[in-house]
C-alpha cells in the first residue's frame, strides 16, 4: 500500500517538473487558470446580472467602436438625466431645463415626471412639456388642461408611443427621437402654462423628472435584442460552461473507467456483453439523441450534464478495458493473484493507478467535447432556459436579428471564448499524454 | 411557430387602420378586377433574416406579417419599400385560474389589473407597434366594445382595492395577507413560454410578475415549454398564464371562452369562470338568429367580462405588411387582415407590376404549407396558398366588413320547423352562372350540397362545429341551395360558406387525412393536379421546402 | 468461409443494434410529457373530435400491443401519421432525404478527400509549416464549435458580402435546363457544403499524416526505402495501404458524429432535409415525427457501420485468414 502511495506521491512531483517544462502544456494551463479566475469573480468584472435589460438600446454596439471605428464616433452612450431639484411649481412662468448632448441622434427616448395641480374650482387651465432644440425648434412633448384638483399622477412619455408622433404630426414609422435630438448642443426641457389661457392662481406640480436616452453603444460587448449586456452574459456563461465541462467529464471519465477496468479484468461474457453495449452507443448519433431525452427529462443543467455523460463514456472504457488487459497479464498482478488479493482489491489498487495516467489525459480532452455539445443544445434552443451560456448567446443572435443588423460582436465573442477555453483543455490533455503516454502523443 | 395552434385561422368595423401607402380601400371596388399577374411565386422562407435579407436584396416583392419590429429599422432603408399596418384579430391576454385561492377574488384579479402598464410594455417590447387592448374582442371586430369598465394602470389604486378588501401587508415577510386565513399568500406563478419560443411573451411574463410584487404580491414568472405549458393549462395546474388568440370577425369565440360547459378538462374555459348571468348572455350570443340580437348580447358580454377580468386583454398585434412599390402596386390594405392575407382578395384580384401588366410577383411564405388539403389544411400558411385557389360565396367589404354577394348573388336567413315546435335556420344560396371549377366542370348548387354533406358525414373536424348541425341541402335547381339547420342561429351562414370539394374529384375520395390532392395528376386536363379551385390562381408547382408557384386562372369568373 | 462467417457474424450485431434502438425509440416517446392531441387548442375542435383524433394514432391501446404494432410497422417502413400534418411520416422524409443526401454526401466525402490528400501530402514533405499547418488544422476540428465557424460564414458571404444564398437548396423559381439547375444547387450549395469541410478536414488530415509517419518508420518501409525505391512510390504503394484499413474504419466510424453535424447544418442554413425535420418534429411535440426521422438517421448509421464491416474485412488481411479482425 504504502509503497503505491509513494510512487504516486513522488510521480505527482516529477509530473508537476516535466510539465513545466512544456509551453503549450502550459499555455493551456494559464487560460483555464484565466476563465476560473472570471467564473468566481464574475459579479466583480461586471455591474449588471446577466438578466437585466434595457441597459441601452437594443442590439447596442460596444462602446469602445466610438474610438476605434469612425461611423461610431458621435454614437449616443445612455444618458440620464433626474433633475437636481425635486420639485418645481409652475405658475405664469416657464420653468425650464437646459439639457447638454453632445452625440449623434439617437434612436428612442423616454420621459417621466409626477405632477398634479391645485386649481381653483371651474377654472380652466391648461400646461405643456417641450423640447427645445440648440436651433429653436419646438416639440411639444405632452399637455393637459384641469378644471380642478387633481391627484397625483405619472406621465410617461416615449418616443415609440404612437400617440405622441401624431401629436408631433409624425408618421407612425417616422421616429421622434432622432427627428428632436439631431443635433449636438444644449436642449431645454420647459414646463409652461398655456399662453393666454388659464387662471393664475393654478399651480402645476413637478417632480421625479427623469429623461432617459438609451445609448447606441454600450459596456465591453455592446447589449443584445432585449437591451441586456453581452459582456455579462459572457462572463456568467463561463461559469456553466466550465461546471458542464467538467462535472460531464469526471462522471463520464469515471463510469468509462469503471467498465473499462471490469472488463478488461474480468473478461467474459460480462466483457462481450458491455463492449457490445459500447458499439451501440458508439452508432447512436449523439446530438439527435441527447436533443430527443432532452425534450423528456427536462432542460436543466445537470439533466445535460448527465445526458452528455452519457454519451461520452464509451472511449474511456475501451480505452482502460485495452490497458487493462496488457496490465492483466503483468508479473506484479499475477503475484497479487497468487498471494489471494480479491478481485477487487487487486483492481482498485494494482490496476486503478496504473490507468490513471491515460484516463486523467482523456478526462482533460473530454471537456472541450462536453462544452461544445452542450453549446450545440444551447444554440439549437435545447439548452437549459433559465441560466446565459454561450451557446444561447449565438442562440439569440441568430434568432434575434444579429445577421441583419450586421451585429458581428454578438457572434464573435461567444465562439472565442468557446474555441479558447477548448484548446487550453486540448492542450493540457495532450501535454499530460506527452508525458505519461508518448504512445498517444497528437491523437487527438 | 407552434403557437400557430394556438389560433384560429378562420377569419368587423374599423377602428385603427394606418397605412402609409397611395392605394385606399375603397378603390378596389371601382377597378376591374384580376386575377392581373400571370404567376405569383412564394418562396418559402421560414428564417427570419433570411426574409429580411431576401426582401432587402429584391428577392421578394411582398413580405407580408413583418414578425420583427426591430426589423423596420432596416426596412426603412429600403426607400422602395412601402409599409402598411393594419389591426386585426390577435388579442394577448393574461389568464387567471378563477379555481384556485387567491385567484378566484374578484378584486384579486382587479389590482393585478390594475398594475399593469400596457402602454410600457408595448414601448419597450414592441417598439410601439401594438395597439393597448382591454377589450374582450379584437379592434378589428364589428362587435369589439371599447366603452366597458376598465381597469387602467394605477398602483396606488390597486393597493388601495388590496388594503380595504383585507388583504393587508404581513410587516414579517412584507407580503399580503389572505384575509380567509390569516396566512401571508401562497407562491403565485405566471406560466409563459421560454425565450427560445418566445422572448417577447416570456418578458412580458417577467414584467407583470414584477409590477405584482410591487404591490407586495407574491408572483413569480415560470417559464416552460410550450407543449408542458398547453399541457398544465389543460389540466388546470396554473395559477396565470399568459399567450395569445388570433380570432376572427366572429364574437362566437366569446362563447367558447368563457361559457360554464366549456369548463372541462382541456375544454376551453380556461379561466374557469362560472356566472349564470354570463352563461344567459354568451347563449343568447351563440344562438343569435340575426346580428342585431348578436350585437346587444356580445355588449352585454363584454361588460360582465370586463367586470369579471377572467382574462386580462393586454393588447392586439396588427399586420405589417411590406411592399417593394417600384415593383408592385394595386394592393389593398384591409382592417381585420392588413393587406397580404388571403382572407384580402382584394389584393390577391389588384395586386400587379408597377408597370405594364402580367407577369411575376415573388410574395414571401414564411412557413411551410406542409398540407394543400383543403379538409386538413390548418394553418394560415397553408391558406396563404389554398385561399388562393378558391373563392367564397360571400366576400368581405374591403371598408366597411360587411358581408357582400360573391359567388353568390344573393341569400336568404328564414326558419323552418326540423321537429314539432323547434325553430331552425335554413339558408338559402342564389349562384352566379358561368363560374367554373378549374378544370372547366361547371361550378353548381350540388357542389354545395356535396361538400357540406362530405364534411359532416366524414365528421371533418376543422369543418364539423359548422356543420354538424345540418339537417339537409336541397338544391331546387343548378343555382339555388337550401341549407337546413336543426338549430337556430345567425352564425350558421358562415357555416354554410364552404364550398370546395369538386363532387367528381372526392367522390371517389377513401380517407380524406391522407389524401393528397396536390401530388396526384388531373386525370383529364394536363397541367393540373387533383387540387382544383375555383379561385384566381392555379396551383403550378410546389417544390417542398423551397417555393409554391401559383399561374392565373384563365377562366376565372371574374377575370374583366 | 471465414469472411463469411465474419460476415453473418457483423450482420446480426447490426440487426440487433437496429432492434435495440426501435424499442429505445419506442420506449422514450412514450415518456415525454403530454400527448399529442393537447397540441390542438382550437375551438371548432369538439372534445369528441379530440378522442377520435386519438383513437386514429393508437393512443387509446395497452402499450404492449401499441409495441408489437410498432417494431412491425418500423420493419415496413411504415412510420406513421404525422401529428401536426396528418400526412404519412414516410412521405415527408421522402420528400427531405434526397437534401439531406446531397448535402451530407458532398461535405462528407470533400472532407475526407481533402483531408487525407493534405495528410499524404503532407507526410512526404515533413517540415515547420506542414506540421504547423496540419496541427492547427486538427486543433481547428476538435476546440472550435462548427456551427460558429458556419454562423461567422453565413454572416460573411450571407449579410456582408450577400453573395451566397442563405437559405434553401434552390433558387425560386428552379431555373430551366439541367445545366443551370445543377449550378444552382452548386450554388447554394457552397456555404453549407463548405463551411463542413473547413471545420472538418483538419482531423483528417491530422489522422492520415500520423498514421503515414508511423507506417514509414516501420520495419519494412525502412527496407523499400534501403532497397533504394523513391520516396512517393514507398508512400502510395507500401505506407498509404497499410493506412487504409483504419483510416477506412474511421471514415465509417465518423459517421454518427457527421449526422450530428448535419442537424446543426440543416438548422443554420434552413435545409430542407431530414436533421431540419427532427428537429421541427420535437419542438412541435410530434412524436410520429420525430420518430421517424430519428428512425431513418439511425438506420442510415447503422448501414453504414455494416458497410464498413465489410469493406474493412475485405481491406484488412487478416479477417480473411481469420485472426478476428478488429474485436
Amino acid at each position: 500500500m504504502n509503497k503505491y502511495q509513494l510512487r504516486v506521491e513522488t510521480g505527482v512531483m516529477s509530473f508537476w517538473k516535466r510539465y513545466k517544462g512544456k509551453p503549450l502544456g502550459m499555455i493551456g494551463l494559464i487560460i483555464v487558470i484565466i476563465y476560473v479566475f472570471i467564473a468566481i469573480f464574475a459579479p466583480f468584472l461586471t455591474p449588471y446580472s446577466p438578466k437585466q435589460i434595457l441597459l441601452a438600446d437594443r442590439i447596442a454596439a460596444p462602446l469602445w467602436f466610438r474610438y476605434v471605428i469612425p461611423k461610431y464616433n458621435n454614437a449616443p452612450q445612455t444618458v440620464t438625466i433626474g433633475f437636481d431639484s425635486p420639485l418645481y411649481e409652475i405658475k405664469d412662468m416657464p420653468v425650464s431645463h437646459i439639457i447638454e448632448y453632445n452625440y449623434s441622434a439617437p434612436k428612442t427616448f423616454s420621459l417621466t415626471f409626477d405632477c398634479w395641480v391645485n386649481a381653483p374650482f371651474h377654472s380652466e387651465a391648461g400646461f405643456e412639456c417641450l423640447i427645445k432644440t440648440p436651433e429653436g425648434r419646438e416639440y411639444s412633448l405632452w399637455g393637459k388642461s384641469y378644471s380642478s384638483d387633481s391627484d397625483k399622477q405619472v406621465v410617461r412619455i416615449d418616443s415609440r408611443d404612437l400617440g405622441l408622433k401624431q401629436r408631433l404630426g409624425l408618421t407612425i414609422f417616422e421616429d421622434p427621437a432622432s427627428k428632436i435630438f439631431s443635433s449636438r448642443g444644449d436642449y431645454s426641457l420647459i414646463f409652461r402654462p398655456n399662453p393666454g389661457f388659464g387662471d393664475t392662481s393654478t399651480r402645476l406640480y413637478i417632480s421625479n423628472v427623469k429623461l432617459h436616452i438609451p445609448g447606441l453603444v454600450h459596456g465591453i460587448l455592446g447589449t443584445d435584442h432585449m437591451g441586456s449586456d453581452l459582456w455579462t452574459q459572457l462572463v456568467y456563461g463561463t461559469r456553466i460552461s466550465l461546471v458542464i465541462g467538467l462535472s460531464a467529464a469526471v462522471i463520464s471519465v469515471a463510469v468509462g473507467t469503471a467498465i473499462g477496468i471490469i472488463c478488461g479484468y474480468l473478461g467474459g461474457v460480462i466483457d462481450e456483453f458491455i463492449m457490445r453495449a459500447v458499439d451501440v452507443f458508439l452508432a447512436i448519433p449523439v446530438l439527435p439523441i441527447l436533443i430527443i431525452l432532452g425534450a423528456i427529462l427536462g432542460k436543466s443543467i445537470w439533466n445535460i450534464v448527465i445526458l452528455v455523460s452519457a454519451f461520452a463514456w464509451m472511449n474511456t472504457a475501451r480505452l482502460v478495458r485495452s490497458q487493462t488487459l496488457s496490465l492483466r497479464e503483468r508479473i506484479f498482478i499475477e503475484a497479487a493473484k497468487a498471494s489471494g488479493g480479491s478481485d477487487i482489491y487487486i483492481m482498485s489498487t494494482h490496476i486503478l493507478p496504473n490507468v490513471l495516467p491515460l484516463v486523467f489525459a482523456s478526462m482533460v480532452l473530454l471537456i472541450p467535447t462536453a462544452i461544445l455539445t452542450e453549446a450545440s443544445l444551447s444554440f439549437l434552443g435545447f439548452g437549459d432556459p433559465r441560466v446565459a451560456t454561450w451557446g444561447r448567446m449565438l442562440h439569440n443572435a441568430r434568432g434575434f436579428g444579429a445577421f441583419t443588423t450586421l451585429a458581428w460582436w454578438w457572434l464573435v465573442p461567444p465562439g472565442l471564448a468557446i474555441t479558447f477555453l477548448s484548446l487550453a483543455f486540448v492542450f493540457i490533455g495532450n501535454t499530460i499524454n506527452e508525458i505519461f503516454n508518448p504512445k498517444y502523443r497528437e491523437r487527438l | 411557430m407552434r403557437s400557430k395552434k394556438f389560433f384560429l385561422p378562420i377569419a368587423i368595423c374599423l377602428i385603427l387602420a394606418v397605412t402609409y401607402g397611395t392605394v385606399t380601400a375603397g378603390q378596389a371596388e371601382s377597378e376591374p378586377y384580376g386575377p392581373q399577374i400571370n404567376q405569383i411565386i412564394m418562396p418559402i422562407i421560414k428564417d427570419l433574416d433570411a426574409q429580411l435579407i431576401a426582401f432587402m436584396r429584391g428577392d421578394i416583392d411582398v413580405y407580408p406579417g413583418l414578425s420583427r419590429p426591430s426589423d423596420l429599422d432596416t426596412v426603412k432603408k429600403n426607400p422602395n419599400a412601402e409599409i402598411t399596418m393594419n389591426y386585426g384579430f390577435h388579442m394577448f391576454y393574461l389568464c387567471y385560474n378563477m379555481r384556485r385561492d387567491p385567484l378566484e377574488a374578484d378584486v384579486f384579479r382587479q389590482a393585478v389589473a390594475h398594475v399593469i402598464d400596457r402602454d410600457n410594455i408595448i414601448q419597450t417590447l414592441f417598439e410601439g407597434y401594438m395597439l393597448p387592448l382591454s377589450a374582450f374582442l379584437p379592434p378589428s371586430s364589428s362587435y369589439y366594445k371599447d366603452d366597458v369598465p376598465s381597469f387602467p394602470y394605477d398602483p396606488e389604486k390597486a393597493k388601495k382595492l388590496l388594503d380595504e378588501a383585507g388583504y393587508t401587508i404581513d410587516s414579517a415577510t412584507g407580503i399580503r395577507i389572505d384575509p380567509e386565513t390569516g396566512e401571508p399568500l401562497r407562491k403565485i406563478t405566471i406560466l409563459t413560454p421560454t425565450y427560445e419560443m418566445a422572448a417577447s411573451s416570456a418578458e412580458l411574463g417577467k414584467i407583470i410578475a414584477e409590477a405584482c410584487q410591487g404591490i407586495n404580491l407574491p408572483v413569480e414568472p415560470e417559464p416552460m415549454d410550450f407543449p408542458v405549458m398547453v399541457d398544465k393549462i389543460d389540466l388546470r395546474e396554473f395559477d396565470m398564464y399568459v399567450l395569445a388568440w388570433e380570432l376572427n370577425r366572429l364574437p362566437t369565440p366569446l362563447y367558447h371562452f368563457f361559457h360554464s360547459s366549456e369548463d372541462f378538462e382541456a375544454g376551453y374555459n380556461n379561466p374557469g369562470i362560472r356566472d349564470p348571468e354570463l352563461d344567459k348572455v354568451l347563449e343568447e350570443l351563440y344562438y343569435a338568429p340575426n346580428v342585431e340580437v348578436a350585437k346587444k348580447a356580445a355588449d352585454k358580454a363584454q361588460v360582465i367580462l370586463a367586470e369579471k377580468q377572467p382574462y386580462t386583454v393586454l393588447y392586439s398585434r396588427p399586420y405589417m405588411d411590406v411592399f417593394r412599390k417600384d415593383r408592385v402596386t394595386g394592393y389593398v390594405p384591409m382592417h381585420g387582415y392588413g393587406a397580404a392575407n388571403y382572407n384580402n382578395n382584394w389584393t390577391t384580384l389588384n395586386i400587379r407590376p408597377s408597370e405594364g401588366t402580367g407577369g411575376t410577383i415573388r410574395w414571401l411564405l414564411p412557413e411551410e404549407p406542409k398540407v394543400l388539403n383543403p379538409c386538413t389544411a390548418s394553418t394560415a400558411y397553408e391558406w396563404e396558398v389554398l385561399g388562393r385557389l378558391y373563392d367564397g360565396l360571400m366576400a368581405v367589404h374591403p371598408e366597411t366588413m360587411e358581408d357582400i354577394p360573391w359567388m353568390a348573388k344573393g341569400w336568404e336567413i328564414g326558419t323552418w320547423e326540423p321537429e314539432p315546435g323547434k325553430t331552425g335556420t335554413v339558408i338559402t344560396w342564389y349562384l352566379e352562372e358561368g363560374i367554373k371549377w378549374q378544370d372547366t366542370t361547371a361550378f353548381t348548387s350540388k357542389d354545395i350540397k356535396f361538400t357540406i354533406e362530405y364534411l359532416r358525414d366524414n365528421k371533418v373536424p376543422n369543418y364539423i362545429a359548422m356543420v354538424e348541425d345540418v339537417v339537409k341541402v336541397e338544391t331546387p335547381n343548378d343555382y339555388t341551395a337550401k341549407v337546413y339547420f336543426s338549430t337556430e342561429s345567425y352564425w350558421h351562414l358562415y357555416g354554410a360558406d364552404a364550398n370546395f370539394l369538386p363532387e367528381w374529384i372526392w367522390k371517389d375520395v377513401k380517407d380524406y387525412k391522407t389524401f393528397e390532392p396536390w401530388l396526384e395528376a388531373h386525370p383529364e386536363v394536363p397541367g393540373l393536379t387533383k387540387l382544383v379551385g375555383h379561385g384566381p390562381f392555379i396551383l403550378d408547382q410546389y417544390k417542398v421546402g423551397e417555393y409554391v408557384r401559383l399561374k392565373k386562372n384563365p377562366i376565372y369568373w371574374k377575370l374583366p | 468461409m471465414v469472411y463469411s462467417r465474419y460476415l453473418l457474424k457483423r450482420l446480426i450485431y447490426a440487426l440487433m443494434v437496429l432492434f435495440i434502438i426501435i424499442t429505445f425509440n419506442f420506449i422514450i416517446f412514450r415518456l415525454i410529457p403530454g400527448d399529442a392531441t393537447k397540441m390542438i387548442i382550437d375551438p371548432k375542435f369538439t372534445s369528441e373530435a379530440k378522442a377520435e383524433l386519438k383513437r386514429e394514432f393508437g393512443l387509446h391501446e395497452p402499450t404492449h400491443v401499441q409495441y408489437i404494432k410498432y417494431v412491425g410497422n418500423m420493419i415496413k417502413f411504415d412510420l406513421g401519421i404525422s401529428f401536426s400534418t396528418g400526412r404519412f411520416v414516410i412521405n415527408e422524409l421522402k420528400e427531405r432525404l434526397p437534401n439531406t443526401m446531397v448535402l451530407f454526401l458532398t461535405s462528407f466525402v470533400l472532407t475526407v478527400v481533402i483531408g487525407i490528400s493534405i495528410g499524404v501530402y503532407t507526410a512526404s514533405k515533413q517540415g515547420t509549416f506542414s506540421d504547423g499547418f496540419v496541427t492547427g488544422a486538427g486543433l481547428f476540428t476538435y476546440a472550435v464549435p462548427a456551427f460558429w465557424i458556419q454562423l461567422l460564414l453565413l454572416m460573411l458571404f450571407g449579410y456582408y458580402i450577400p453573395i451566397l444564398p442563405v437559405h434553401g437548396t434552390i433558387s425560386a423559381p428552379q431555373p430551366y435546363g439541367l445545366f443551370l439547375q445543377i449550378l444552382d444547387r452548386v450554388h447554394h450549395l457552397i456555404l453549407p457544403a463548405g463551411s463542413n469541410v473547413i471545420v472538418g478536414f483538419g482531423s483528417w488530415a491530422l489522422y492520415t499524416r500520423n498514421t503515414m509517419l508511423e507506417a514509414l518508420d516501420q520495419d519494412y518501409i525502412v527496407t523499400a526505402k534501403a532497397k533504394g525505391l523513391k520516396e512517393n512510390i514507398i508512400l502510395r504503394h507500401h505506407a498509404l495501404r497499410s493506412v487504409l484499413p483504419p483510416i477506412i474504419t474511421l471514415v465509417f466510424g465518423a459517421l454518427p458524429g457527421v449526422v450530428s453535424g448535419a442537424v446543426i447544418t440543416e438548422t443554420i442554413f434552413s435545409w430542407h432535409g431530414v436533421g431540419k425535420y427532427l428537429t421541427d418534429a420535437i419542438m412541435m411535440q410530434d412524436y410520429p415525427a420525430a420518430q421517424g426521422a430519428f428512425y431513418l438517421i439511425a438506420l442510415a448509421v447503422v448501414v453504414c457501420n455494416f458497410a464498413a464491416d465489410i469493406i474493412y474485412g475485405f481491406v484488412d488481411p487478416r479477417i480473411r485468414i481469420g485472426e478476428g479482425g478488429k474485436e
